[in-house]
């Protein structure tokens, strides 16, 4: 299994190292890993093809999150972003901070409940909240908010999607991710229960939270001024 | 039966659509637009007929209309407000609530009908076949979940004809070549474990580590699933590699921790390096784009605190434990 040949294939892993470091195109990064590694491993060119060619008609399934675009696009078109404005005013979510805190606990609340579909980047945070937390922004600035700290808020609101998620889902049983460990841990004959392994993600949906809300507070300090 | 197919046919007509749309509108990088759409949407409608050789080469296509299209995309030179009309939000305070559940409404709908279904699949049945394929039950109900939301929506909001493909297709356009990353990096974890990779790595990484000191396999293990996951952009795919290399046969069999909490903790650390890299690109880049940031890495820059403090007090947690050993139940 150790011969020279095979070693080379971590050279594959080298390619995206330095493409990301160079800041090239990264789907370019990744074809072009995912060209060069089989080479490395001695397949031939028509081959490493065949094999990306094999692997991405495969994964297709994936790309069918997008199917949501047509109603997001509907949903905007008759407003959406400014009811969520306006949504903001009538809760009592003063602050970004507010807004995004409220997001985060209820994202890793329905998380956790299985429902990881409640969120997402495309689904939630463009639509509403990235604009709840700049509406409650130019509210606190008094509608001076400049286009950096707008800027910020929206990274913030992306951010508070993915780590809500992140240390949230993995308490519920079902998860991908509870599967996948379950059945790495079966394929070398260790057999856990589901809760075993969830009830460890507790401590990091708490440090998450507590963390979160830190970074929350500084942004409705650095915006108060 | 539902299959994946009609799916894969149908949203190779939208990639299609958008292709048409770009060429339409011309100017400058109409035509590699439209090239690269067109090429998506053919890889969708006739990719499973094709042979695997030239889907490579449909792949490889888009990658360089990609270049040419360079990552504007990304750094959109203007950025605009998230589009807005306004055309629903009329008749005050009053009407204003009615059309905030008139537009919630099929955003929530989303998510309902999708476990739903999930939850019903395997009693549809009809005459002893199933009517769904079960192995892709979560896709087909979740694209069927943005139907039912598109006909609520459609009930209370009367869009124009052909809104949802116009709109659709621009906020593809806008999105532009990150959307198909998510699927080519699942591409790249299949190439890679098929060349192994993953089993070179998870050798290279015993031998560097010193033998016998805690704290040392601790670290090594927690870090590695960080690096490996932000390197290839998914906890899952770093997971088998470093549990099978460090996680079972040092920390389980050398130090007696429970396999629970390893695989666990392993996976969680994982977690903070995904949150940590661009490669995770559905997370951390798709977002830049969808909310016309300027900083690529703003999303990753808001998320350096709570991928670091996790991945601390897990390391720790770990660490903590070894002095348990074998007591580390559950």
């Amino acid at each position: 299994m150790v011969d020279h040949g095979s070693w080379m294939t971590l050279l594959g892993l080298g390619v995206i190292i330095g493409g990301v470091i160079l800041r090239m195109n990264i789907l370019f990064v990744v074809v072009a890993s995912s060209l060069i590694t089989p080479l490395l491993a001695g397949k031939t060119p028509y081959e490493a093809v065949a094999m990306l060619g094999h692997y991405a008609t495969s994964a297709r399934y994936i790309s069918v999150m997008w199917t949501i675009l047509p109603l997001i696009g509907v949903l905007e078109w008759a407003g959406l972003a400014d009811a969520a404005r306006g949504l903001v005013s009538r809760l009592t979510l003063k602050t970004p901070g507010h807004v995004l805190q409220g997001y985060f606990i209820l994202r890793q609340i329905s998380a956790a409940l299985g429902l990881t579909s409640l969120g997402g980047q495309v689904q939630m945070v463009r639509p509403l909240i990235a604009p709840m937390a700049e509406e409650a922004g130019r509210h606190i600035t008094n509608g001076t908010l400049t286009e950096e700290e707008r800027e910020r808020l929206r990274a913030a609101a992306a951010a508070t999607d993915n780590v809500a998620g992140f240390f949230g889902e993995d308490i519920f049983l079902a998860v991908a991710s509870i599967l996948l460990m379950q059945a790495v841990l079966e394929a070398n004959n260790v057999q856990v229960l589901p809760w075993q392994l969830s009830v460890w993600a507790i401590p990091s949906a708490a440090m998450a939270l507590a963390v979160s809300w830190l970074c929350f507070r500084k942004i409705d300090r650095s915006l108060r001024r | 039966m539902i299959g994946m197919e009609i799916i894969y046919a149908a949203l190779g007509l939208f990639f299609f659509y958008t292709a048409y749309s770009a060429l339409r509108r011309g100017a400058g990088q109409g035509a590699a637009l439209a090239g690269f759409w067109g090429l998506y949407g053919l890889h969708f409608i006739a990719g499973s007929v094709f042979n695997d050789f030239s889907n490579g080469l449909i792949i490889i296509g888009m990658t360089f209309l990609a270049l040419c299209m360079r990552s504007r995309s990304l750094m959109p030179t203007v950025v605009e407000t998230l589009p807005l009309s306004g055309s629903v939000l009329a008749g005050g305070e009053d009407g204003a609530k009615k059309s905030m559940v008139r537009l919630l409404l099929p955003l929530l709908v989303v998510p309902l009908v999708a476990v739903l279904f999930v939850l019903a699949a395997p009693w549809m049945h009809w005459h002893g076949r199933s009517l769904i394929d079960p192995k892709r039950a979560n896709q087909i109900g979740y694209v069927l979940a943005t139907l039912a939301g598109l006909v609520v929506a459609w009930w209370r909001l009367r869009p124009p004809a052909g809104l949802p493909f116009a709109s659709g297709s621009a906020l593809v356009c806008r999105v532009g070549w990150p959307l198909v990353l998510p699927q080519i990096l699942a591409t790249l974890g299949g190439v890679y474990m098929a060349a192994g990779v993953n089993q070179q790595l998870g050798v290279l990484l015993t031998i560097i580590l010193p033998p016998g000191n805690e704290l040392a396999a601790v670290l090594g293990y927690t870090t590695g699933m960080m690096l490996v996951s932000a390197l290839v952009g998914n906890a899952f795919a770093a997971f088998p590699i470093l549990f099978g290399a460090l996680g079972l046969p040092v920390l389980v069999q050398s130090f007696g921790l429970s396999p629970a909490p390893v695989a666990a903790i392993g996976m969680l650390c994982g977690f903070s390096g995904t949150l940590l890299t661009p490669m995770a690109v559905n997370f951390n880049i798709v977002p830049v784009s969808l909310l016309g940031l300027q900083d690529r890495f703003a999303v990753i820059r808001a998320q350096i605190p709570a991928a670091f403090f996790v991945f601390a007090g897990n390391t720790l947690l770990l660490y903590v434990l070894t002095f348990f050993e074998g007591h580390s139940s559950p």
